[in-house]
């Protein structure tokens, strides 16, 4: 009875981990959104979802923003007592960093459609339906969202080349 | 399909090669949520049987190591450093459907939050018969801190006096699927509760904001009673206990805290970092001191001592944190900038331990 599902987690659960990783850049965290989305799918069943890949990566992304929003608002309640300066990972993907960097730094739906676009492969039909919106809104967004990414990577860039 | 511009499409492309060669570390398929919740069914004899083995071997682990000093070294005549308590507290741990011992020593980090959650705190007190109610509140005391008061009222009244009931709580994690990752299981021993059997709380949003209690679960135990408090994540907690009125007695199990206003002895609850008070500051919170004595003193930017006193805790020198009040005074040539310190001091050396300082705006 379980195969399939064993067969969807192993061929599904890679990319999206990755996925959530990089929308939200905490391991744990992505993790968490990952198996948590899996047992939505089971709880929902398989028969009732057209695709699963695009609707793992809706649901989990959700998941991931819920956390997030939670734990940002409570973070946020002490703001400015104990502002931890982010240490800076300088390594020789440094590009792929500030890409990466840059990603997390956009507004939560620009980032869950530019990954579904560029590491799902999904189109702009598919996102669309995935995500519940006109299939104009997702060229909007995602024009946007690499419009964005392009600048916030050119700062990443140059803040790098500065302290270097 | 296709409907970026060239450049548009090669930023995208290096994005996803980006994504793809992130180092993730994976969770194969058995070791799932998802498994978990497909093979649970089949399995059940063995999902609970491990954990309690698991459990066992972690109370025996616990037992050595409070037999041994017991925690935090603070001398505590009545705490689980009997062999006896470590004997009885195995049976308790016996398949519980939800939780699952860990046998990490520390708790998972949670963010924002410095101080490790203590795992296990048995406290060998009386097992008097006692009806429980319970009260739930979030953010109520302090910001970030959920607090279940259990008042204990004997059955057979007795004169009013202060008694230590028996208590024994452990930080879980849950076994996935779960709504929560963390349960905290506090067993009151000789206790009933009307209660007992019914999930208090559903987890609303309003009620997990700011603090980590999603969900309350009362159960009847062979001689006693265990609430299980579902939580978010391992934050520090502690366990109060102060005296209500006529022999009752009020357990106090705390949730979180602001992070820099707690360390292994001291929490302080009010006032909350960066405040602006007046020149007279109430200041409460729990404190597990040596003879129930908190200190407290008022510092200027400079360093520079303006006002000092001690107040006594509702109990020391145990295993229970006890609740203080203390109204401190400032004196009225100061205003700006000012730390209050709340502080035990050392019964070795007098030296300041278990310090918490807040800093203060005065008005």
């Amino acid at each position: 009875v379980d195969t399939g599902w064993r067969e969807l987690y192993e061929t599904e659960y890679p990319r999206l981990l990755r996925a959530l990783t990089a929308i939200g850049g905490d391991g744990a965290a992505a993790e968490d959104a990952a198996q948590e989305a899996f047992v939505k799918a089971h709880r929902h069943g398989l028969a009732g979802i057209e695709r699963p890949g695009a609707w793992l990566l809706v649901v989990a992304t959700r998941e991931l923003f819920r956390d997030r929003r939670r734990l940002r608002r409570e973070r946020e309640r002490w703001a400015g007592l104990e502002r931890a300066p982010r240490g800076a990972e300088f390594d020789a993907a440094g590009d792929r960093a500030d890409l990466l960097e840059a990603l997390r730094e956009l507004p939560e739906r620009q980032r869950g459609m530019v990954v579904a676009r560029f590491f799902y492969g999904l189109s702009y039909d598919e996102i669309a339906q995935a995500f519940a919106v006109k299939s104009g809104t997702v060229g909007a967004t995602i024009h946007q969202g690499l419009a964005n990414l392009r600048r916030l990577q050119l700062a990443g860039q140059l803040a790098r080349g500065a302290l270097r | 399909m296709s409907d970026q511009r060239p450049d548009d499409e090669s930023l995208g492309r290096a994005l996803g090669r980006a994504v793809e060669t992130q180092s993730v570390r994976e969770t194969p398929y058995s070791g799932s949520r998802l498994a978990a919740r497909i093979d649970r069914p089949a399995r059940r004899g063995w999902t609970y049987a491990l954990p309690a083995i698991a459990a066992l071997a972690l109370f025996v682990a616990m037992g050595a190591f409070f037999a041994g000093r017991g925690p935090f070294g603070v001398a505590n005549p009545d705490s689980s450093a009997s062999p006896d308590a470590t004997a009885r507290a195995t049976p308790d741990a016996s398949p519980t459907a939800s939780v699952r011992p860990s046998s990490s020593p520390t708790a998972t980090p949670a963010l924002a939050y410095s101080v490790p959650a203590e795992k296990t705190i048995t406290i060998d007190g009386e097992q008097r018969a006692a009806t429980a109610t319970t009260t739930v509140s979030n953010e109520v005391v302090a910001p970030a801190l959920g607090r279940l008061a259990i008042e204990l009222r004997p059955t057979t009244p007795v004169s009013s006096g202060f008694w230590s009931p028996s208590v024994k709580a452990d930080l879980l994690p849950t076994i996935p699927p779960s709504e929560s990752k963390w349960a905290l299981a506090v067993t009151l021993l000789g206790v009933t509760d009307p209660r007992a059997g019914s999930l208090v709380g559903t987890g609303s949003l309003s009620q997990v904001e700011g603090s980590p209690i999603r969900a309350l679960r009362v159960r009847r135990e062979a001689n006693g009673v265990t609430y299980e408090l579902y939580l978010d994540d391992a934050r520090p907690w502690r366990i109060g206990l102060q005296s209500g009125t006529s022999g009752a007695m009020i357990v106090l199990v705390d949730i979180g805290g602001h992070p820099s206003a707690i360390t292994t002895g001291t929490a302080v609850y009010t006032p909350v970092a960066g405040a602006t008070v007046g020149r007279s500051v109430t200041v409460s919170g729990l404190a597990r001191a040596f003879e129930a004595t908190v200190s407290w003193r008022v510092r200027d930017s400079a360093g520079r001592e303006l006002a000092e006193g001690f107040t006594t805790a509702s109990i020391g020198t145990s295993l229970y944190y006890g609740t203080f009040e203390l109204t401190a005074q400032i004196p009225a040539s100061v205003s700006g900038n000012v730390t209050l310190d709340v502080f035990q001091a050392s019964p070795r050396d007098g030296s300041d331990t278990s310090k918490v300082s807040i800093p203060l705006q005065v008005r």
